[in-house]
């Protein structure tokens, strides 16, 4: 089945050192490809096609080439990115290809394509403008040769689908022809190109289909872990369990031996790595390598103690206000009816299905690495950093990645760690993949938080004053201590904000007090999809519905006439309601629940229905979910993202991260639950849009995902649930 | 033969057919292999033309992809065994681990590879929000970016 004799790169298709071992054993089931790795390859890819713009290249057969400057995780900016471009560009979509800029040419041209961090649900919402003109720009590039040749006016000219057409004397050419003359005339301002009206617009909102389906389903899609280079050497890591325990020593000699083994590595002051021929060999030698561990001061800390510490954090006088309006203590004081609740939510992992790897090479003047990045340009200046090579003889080949969910974007460890093994290596290619162990042990989780949540209603049933206490890790006190200012970290506060446009609090409460106090714990912490929108969309809408109850109303009804000052908020949620069918009736021992929140620029709601038995079974059966984020692009993309985001919601209800002496205690899948097949409900998206912003798409909605499942339960129970994962409230998904 | 049963840590990525039967690579020691018949999803089809790639391919099942031909292949011993599965034995059978949540494609997916005329997939409604709000302007008029309030 060998088809190809790769150039500069084998890529084994087969997924498992099982299948490998057949293939090694004669089975014949590796098959080797060429692969577009190397500089070499890309610029063979470059010559066949000729640059009109920065973004749009066209081959002589007319294909034309977007360059994309953010990676594909799953989520679809790959296809929505180059639907705003050929919308522009006026190209034929089946003629339509793609091309990764990378970090190295982004550099080289003085960050011409812009921010590649793909992260924050930024993929689409801070890149439309730029490469719609880009598309744009091409177009009229490509219409101005036509004319140039033809000596007609460019206004006489027609375009679509790739074909550039003079009605008056029927001669047509395509853009293929063009491409080489445009490529020489000067490209127009882009701040003088007109977009086009979004009443034009002809691809962008279609569900046009995924570029990347084909290779996914055929087993052609390459992910870093697939690859394989001559004469490569495997690398299997472990670091200290516990955080902030340091690496004493290790006992190489009682492993050199083993079959396969070629060496083992000190990796940096807490992480030893075992470097072999295959990983298996390499994985089986560090297992048995004896090391020992300075767990250092935090070996005795426990869940039970971070609990201890976050809940010093809920009546401190250590927070920062956030948001301050009237008085919250005197209005609850005074109010006819008062509840106040105790929320907690675990640390949680990503738990990325493709586990964290990289493979490098380093040689004395390059150091080349290929990995799942979320930011490759982070990825190329840690491994220059790392190598000690400057930026220009560093290249980062930024793979597909097999899952991202914010575990990819700031913290380069896994950069770091490769180039110090493939130091000891020189010239060999290493690659390094931790096992599923060391990616539940040493992730960079999801905060960890508590919040005291206090609320008044008056005789009338409305909310007169709402305290919010939130305590808990901060991430950017782990990750980016420069972004708090005057001590104040409002990102904790995500979702609760008073200021418009990204991640606003939506109801208009007269006395309303938010405010976070910070609560670090010795876990590394960082962005989870959707970030502190997920707890603290939990906290509010949670808490909404237990004063809701409080003052005898229906959820929806309770919260409607806080959010006149709202309209977007309100309109998703009436949209998502009205889709859903609240108030209507629903088969017996079926109970619904709402939430509403918005962040990353988008407002989000949702409607679960949800069953719970007397042994605390929670099934859920639908959920309709509402989003407006402002303009969209493919509707079939916001469904899978939306349907996605549910289900990374319910892995949140499943589990958590626990502590005990130190470490992690969730090591693999055994204990550390994710949502199946059989515990998915129906899902039913509704896009709301108002054409006036962009949003994204990727994270909002998991923040109301979660809350609507727990206000069913509550509904069907009576009993609010506030603590996850769902185990510690008696309760199982089924 | 030193088979173990459903390795619990496993999440199904690397099923493969083995005589016919659905089972994960990684569980398996190559001995048990020997002389058996070892599909991979390579060998489904060489073109991508089995019934279950085809409406994979229909209903744009994958995200990431790195579960899928895993999945693939557990949907396809699914229905040689199962010409027209129910959605309960889909939930029986479908026990691999998607992180991105493509679960109600590959159902129905599985349900039009199947021909069990049971329709699904994603259930989009685009509400208009009045013609009106279809505006020309293009620019973002309400992003007023709050410094140091990003995620």
């Amino acid at each position: 089945m060998n088809t190809a004799i790769p150039r500069d790169a084998t890529v084994d298709l087969a997924r498992r050192h099982f299948i490998v071992r057949c293939a090694a054993a004669g089975g014949g089931l590796a098959l080797g490809l060429h692969l577009p790795l190397g500089a070499s390859t890309a610029e063979a890819a470059e010559a066949s096609a000729t640059e009109v713009d920065l973004w749009v290249a066209i081959r002589p057969d007319d294909t034309c080439v977007i360059r994309i400057a953010r990676v594909e995780m799953g989520q679809g900016t790959r296809t929505g990115l180059a639907q705003l471009v050929a919308e522009e560009l006026e190209c034929d979509w089946n003629k339509v290809t793609t091309e990764m800029i990378t970090a190295q040419r982004n550099y080289a041209r003085k960050r011409a394509w812009g921010n590649m961090v793909t992260a924050g649900s930024r993929g689409i919402r801070d890149s439309h403008d730029y490469v719609r003109r880009g598309g744009a720009a091409a177009r009229l590039m490509l219409l101005q040769a036509a004319a140039n040749e033809w000596q007609l006016p460019v206004a006489e000219l027609t375009v679509a689908n790739g074909v550039i057409r003079h009605q008056a004397s029927g001669r047509s050419t395509s853009f293929g022809k063009v491409a080489a003359a445009a490529a020489k005339l000067t490209p127009p301002d882009p701040k003088t190109i007109k977009l086009k009206s979004p009443r034009d617009w002809k691809l962008i909102t279609k569900p046009v289909k995924r570029l990347d389906t084909a290779d996914k389903v055929v087993g052609k899609q390459i992910y870093a872990i697939d690859l394989k280079l001559p004469d490569m050497l495997n690398a299997a890591i472990k670091d200290c369990p516990v955080f902030g325990g340091k690496l004493v020593s290790f006992d190489e000699t009682k492993v050199k031996s083993m079959r396969g083994v070629r060496g083992a590595v000190r990796v940096n002051d807490s992480t030893v790595a075992v470097v072999a021929d295959t990983w298996w060999h390499a994985q089986k030698a560090l297992d048995a390598l004896p090391v020992v561990w300075d767990e250092g001061e935090h070996a005795k800390v426990s869940s039970a103690s971070i609990a201890a510490h976050l809940k010093t954090g809920l009546a401190s006088d250590d927070a920062f206000a956030d948001t301050l309006v009237g008085d919250t203590t005197k209005a609850i004081g005074a109010a006819a009816k008062k509840v106040e609740a105790v929320y907690a939510v675990p640390f949680v992992a990503h738990a990325c299905m493709e586990p964290m790897n990289c493979m490098v090479k380093l040689s004395t003047d390059k150091a080349e690495i290929w990995l799942p990045t979320q930011n490759a340009e982070a990825s190329l200046a840690a491994l220059s950093s790392a190598s000690g090579l400057p930026l220009e003889k560093c290249e980062v080949h930024s793979m597909d990645l097999g899952g991202g969910f914010g575990r990819r974007i700031g913290v380069q460890d896994v950069v770091r760690q490769g180039v110090a093994i493939a130091k000891a290596f020189p010239g060999v290619p290493v690659k390094l993949t931790w096992s599923r162990e060391e990616d539940l042990m040493h992730d960079f989780y999801r905060p960890i938080a508590q919040a005291r949540m206090e609320a008044g209603v008056d005789d009338q049933g409305s909310l007169v004053a709402l305290h919010v206490r939130v305590s808990g890790q901060s991430i950017n006190a782990f990750a980016n201590p420069a972004a708090i200012k005057d001590g104040k970290d409002v990102r904790q506060l995500q979702g609760l904000w008073k200021q418009p446009g990204d991640a606003q609090f939506g109801y208009t409460v007269p006395n309303l007090r938010i405010e976070y106090a910070m609560r670090n714990t010795h876990l590394p912490v960082g962005p989870w999809r959707g970030v502190n929108c997920n707890q603290n969309g939990i906290f509010l809408e949670c808490f909404m519905d237990e004063a809701a109850k409080l003052a005898g109303k229906d959820p929806l009804a309770f919260r409607r006439p806080l959010m006149d000052r709202h309209p977007k908020h309100l309109g998703v949620l009436n949209a998502t309601a009205e889709k859903a069918g609240w108030g209507k009736p629903l088969p017996r021992g079926v109970f619904r629940g709402i939430a509403q929140f918005m962040g990353y620029a988008s407002y989000v709601a949702a409607v679960a229905e949800v069953s719970v038995s007397a042994k605390g079974e929670v099934k859920v059966h639908r959920m309709v979910l509402g989003t407006n984020c402002g303009h969209f692009v493919n509707t079939a993309t916001v469904a899978a993202q939306v349907e996605g985001s549910v289900a990374y919601g319910f892995d949140s209800l499943l589990t958590g991260i626990t502590v005990q002496n130190g470490r992690v205690v969730e090591q693999n899948f055994d204990r550390y639950g994710i949502a199946r097949m059989a515990q998915m409900p129906t899902i039913e998206t509704v896009i709301a849009p108002t054409h006036d912003f962009w949003g994204g798409v990727g994270e909002p909605t998991i923040c109301v995902a979660v809350p609507a499942v727990l206000n069913a339960i509550f509904a069907a129970t009576g009993k609010p649930v506030r603590t996850l994962p769902l185990a510690l409230s008696g309760l199982t998904l089924i | 033969m030193g088979m173990r049963s459903r390795n619990e840590k496993c999440f199904g990525a690397c099923s493969v057919h083995i005589d016919g039967e659905v089972m994960r690579s990684c569980s398996i020691p190559v001995a048990f292999a020997a002389g058996k018949r070892v599909v991979t999803i390579e060998g489904l089809s060489r073109d991508g033309s089995h019934p279950v790639q085809k409406a994979w391919r229909e209903y744009d099942v994958p995200q990431c992809g790195y579960c899928q031909s895993g999945q693939i292949m557990a949907a396809a011993a699914l229905l040689r065994k199962k010409p027209k599965p129910s959605d309960a034995d889909i939930d029986e059978a479908m026990t691999n681990i998607c992180r991105c949540g493509t679960y109600q494609r590959i159902r129905a997916a599985i349900h039009a590879a199947a021909g069990t005329g049971k329709a699904g997939g994603s259930v989009i409604h685009v509400v208009d929000a009045g013609a009106d709000s279809v505006v020309a302007a293009i620019d973002d008029r309400a992003q007023a970016s709050a410094s140091g309030r990003s995620a």
